[in-house]
């Protein structure tokens, strides 16, 4: 035991939390694409192309942080990536694969002009945005309930096994999260007419979030009681999931009243964060709860690397993340303007 | 049934294989997209930035493929190979956090800089020229992190002797020394013929692209400027990579013997041995072959008579497929003179003038190999790698861990089952790929202020 592995765990909640916020708006605007007007059907709109454009130059900065948390599980936690990682081998093919087919069909979709290449893009946008949330929200579903690993810290059970109404609980959760945050970003970001129309969407993605945010919140506490544990041994952490509904509430409220849009991101922002900061709270000091015996859940403690390497990890990230996140947040800054009519070209 | 480690050894060679396609272009193109925004800082000419914007097109297009195939192989580290995973994580994967960090950021985030300013015209000139330097520190940085991980597999040293950097504690490979194992020996020579390598591969991307126009007649002044400048490069850069690919070669035989007997199809230790130039041989013996007597001791060892080690020093369960190592060496060395042979052929009609010349007749015999030797150095590229893999078998880690440890218990029909999602992906993405390049071709430079839809 060590502070160093206590600083790891915060770093990873952190990078998550970051991965979340980001790459969570480009996947979840993934969902209102379905909703949205191509021009094949109306001539006058394109919003589709909005969509995209709107992504299109933070989206790929944005899907690294995945990267980043994946490299901080291998690097400082590498008991944890191994058995994670191969456990839950078919769902992370299907986020491999969606994340391929993703940035093809972004990147790509303009290349053609033509309606049958645009159909097979837009389902490859479409899936590929929703298919990662599901699968990680069933693969921390699955996480904070408890799989079958054994003494020697190997995963024993089948994939079969990842796909029960908890995890797919979770991952509606996920998916639901997203998808507001998406809209939210949107009507922060797109033209006015498409602005009008996430309104509505993000009000549409907030009730159905409040709904199964609440319904799994109260089947955690029921089915996996232990979540509550370290807040009841140290009740002043309560503040962050506290803090978290207020956001909620906030975004809510923001959300239904039509108040400002920038404002409204940022508290959905929030509310993410806090969520997953409550989340990493509830299972701390466990990464992986095993089913088998509670002696063999994988923890910061027993799966991490020795403190020499957490030493050097640390150095190189306080070296990198503070100019990472300058950077991000001057490209954000100038390339983050709200979108006019005329800026819609030919992406 | 296949075993599951074959399997997932079938499955890294395909899904590196061919992600690998693509970051070579990537480190090339931005070298030169970068060369092309610098003089048009300084010159201000509209031309460099028309120039630089196709070149940067077809980049990203490069990319697009290049890094989400890349993803994949942090995610298949865990899935397919949860043994070496956990065994070398704090090693292993401190490389690759620093590539994230140092590497990626730069590349994803600079290129939707890049992409979207210029598409939208919404980005200052400075920023534009920054944003390009950023993407080839990024690519190039890339390569540097990477190549330290795999150089850590190759020759990783004694664990706990001084100056290796790490040791086995509990069963697990831990980091004592960063730099030791950042710089092992074989890390340096690796670099640079690697990124030498890329470096070549983007020169006769543009060389290739160059003679395609000049053979269509298209776009003069762009493409005679593009492939002058890329086959000066070519020349030089192919050459010094003879003495980079010597550099390296000499290091194989001093730490990894097995796989240099086997890349030089050596199956006897001998003194004063020969190059072999041809052979047919198998994994067991030759069939036939060609050497040029007592060269392999000169250039290896600097002494005719010098004893090189041959594979039957080693015992069989601890050699490597002679067949692969041998024949994917040879072909990146004759890939790699035939790419020697055609620059310089390009250099002296450069030279005579004939380049700029349509009545010239070796003028469009050379544009056609020009065409037909662009993926050449990718060619060449994947064969090295496989060269450099395939010699280290049967280990994954030289001498401390075997590939057959290494794997996961996954079950067979789950990696069949990736695999073939994979396979049809891919086969699927190339396509695309060519098809979205060939577009970008058409449309062809300098429509940068009128970007018409060519069909």
């Amino acid at each position: 035991m060590s502070a160093l592995q206590e600083i790891w765990f915060l770093l990873l909640i952190v990078i998550v939390i970051i991965y979340v916020i980001l790459d969570g708006f480009d996947l979840g605007v993934g969902f209102w694409f379905i909703f949205a007007k191509d021009k094949h059907q109306e001539t006058t709109l394109n919003e589709r192309k909005e969509i995209i454009q709107s992504i299109a130059p933070f989206w790929d900065g944005n899907e690294v942080w995945l990267l980043a948390a994946g490299g901080i599980l291998f690097a400082a936690f590498s008991d944890v990536y191994a058995t994670v990682f191969s456990a839950f081998y078919v769902p992370l093919i299907l986020v491999a694969f969606c994340l391929i087919i993703r940035a093809v069909s972004i990147e790509f979709r303009e290349e053609f002009p033509n309606p049958i290449w645009h159909k097979i893009s837009d389902i490859a946008f479409i899936f590929g945005s929703l298919g990662p949330a599901i699968a990680f929200g069933v693969l921390i579903g699955n996480l904070v309930q408890d799989i079958a690993i054994n003494a020697d810290k190997r995963f024993t059970g089948s994939f079969i096994d990842h796909f029960n109404p908890y995890s797919i609980l979770i991952g509606l959760l996920a998916l639901s999260m997203i998808i507001t945050h998406g809209a939210v970003y949107l009507r922060a970001r797109a033209t006015d007419k498409l602005a009008a129309k996430a309104t509505q969407w993000a009000k549409m993605g907030i009730i159905s979030f409040l709904a199964i945010s609440s319904g799994s919140l109260v089947i955690s506490l029921i089915f996996h009681p232990h979540i509550i544990d370290n807040f009841l041994n140290m009740p002043i952490l309560l503040i962050i999931p506290l803090i978290g509904f207020v956001c909620i509430l906030f975004t809510s409220y923001f959300i239904w009243n039509e108040k400002d849009a920038k404002l409204t991101f940022l508290l959905s922002s929030l509310s993410i964060a806090f969520s997953i900061l409550g989340a990493g709270v509830a299972i701390y000091p466990n990464l992986v709860f095993s089913s088998l015996d509670e002696a063999y859940s994988l923890t910061i403690h027993n799966a991490s690397a020795t403190d020499a390497g957490l030493l050097v990890m640390l150095i190189v990230a306080l070296i990198a993340l503070p100019l990472i996140l300058v950077y991000t947040l001057w490209i954000y800054k100038m390339m983050g303007t709200k979108l006019k009519d005329e800026d819609i070209t030919g992406y | 049934m296949i075993n599951p480690t074959s399997l997932a050894q079938i499955q890294f060679y395909i899904t590196i294989g061919f992600h690998f396609i693509f970051p070579p272009l990537s480190i090339g193109l931005s070298w030169y997209i970068t060369y092309l925004l610098t003089r048009y800082i300084r010159s201000k000419e509209q031309y460099y930035k028309d120039s630089a914007w196709f070149w940067i097109k077809l980049f990203a297009t490069t990319v697009a493929i290049g890094i989400p195939t890349g993803v994949l192989m942090e995610f298949q580290f865990g899935m397919n190979w949860s043994e070496f995973s956990r065994f070398v994580g704090e090693v292993f994967a401190t490389f690759l956090l620093l590539e994230v960090f140092f590497a990626f950021f730069l590349e994803s985030v600079f290129l939707g800089v890049i992409l979207s300013g210029m598409r939208t015209k919404r980005i200052s000139d400075r920023v534009l020229w920054f944003s390009s330097i950023m993407i080839t520190l990024g690519t190039t940085l890339s390569s540097f992190w990477i190549l330290a991980a795999n150089s850590w597999m190759q020759t990783p040293g004694v664990p706990g002797e001084p100056g290796s950097g790490w040791d086995i504690v509990g069963g697990k490979a831990v980091l004592t020394n960063f730099w030791d194992v950042l710089f092992t020996p074989s890390m340096v020579a690796r670099f640079f013929h690697t990124v030498n390598a890329c470096l070549i591969a983007g020169a006769f991307f543009i060389i290739g692209i160059s003679c395609l126009y000049l053979l269509k007649d298209r776009h003069h002044k762009f493409a005679y400027d593009s492939i002058k400048l890329a086959l000066i490069v070519g020349i030089i850069l192919s050459i010094i990579q003879g003495f980079f690919g010597h550099w390296q070669s000499t290091i194989v035989a001093t730490y990894q013997p097995a796989k240099f007997a086997a890349q030089e199809g050596l199956f006897e230790t001998t003194a004063g041995a020969p190059l072999v130039v041809f052979a047919i041989l198998d994994d067991s013996k030759v069939l036939f072959e060609i050497g040029i007597p007592f060269l392999l001791s000169l250039l290896t060892w600097g002494d005719p008579n010098a004893i090189v080690t041959g594979l039957d020093a080693f015992a069989l369960e601890d050699r490597p497929s002679v067949l692969l190592t041998f024949y994917s060496f040879h072909l990146m060395v004759i890939i790699g003179m035939f790419l020697v042979g055609v620059a310089l052929v390009g250099v002296f009609l450069l030279w005579k003038k004939s380049l700029s010349d349509p009545s010239s007749k070796l003028r469009k015999w050379f544009l056609r190999l020009g065409v037909l030797a662009l993926p050449l150095p990718l060619i060449s590229i994947d064969f090295g790698w496989i060269t450099t893999e395939s010699g280290r078998q049967p280990w994954i880690i030289q001498g401390i861990l075997r590939t057959a440890d290494a794997a996961s218990a996954a079950p067979s029909e789950e990696i069949i089952l990736s695999l073939i999602t994979y396979i049809v992906t891919y086969i699927v993405l190339f396509i695309a790929w060519i098809l979205v390049m060939r577009r970008i071709f058409i449309k062809g430079p300098s429509l940068y202020e009128t970007d018409e839809v060519v069909t």
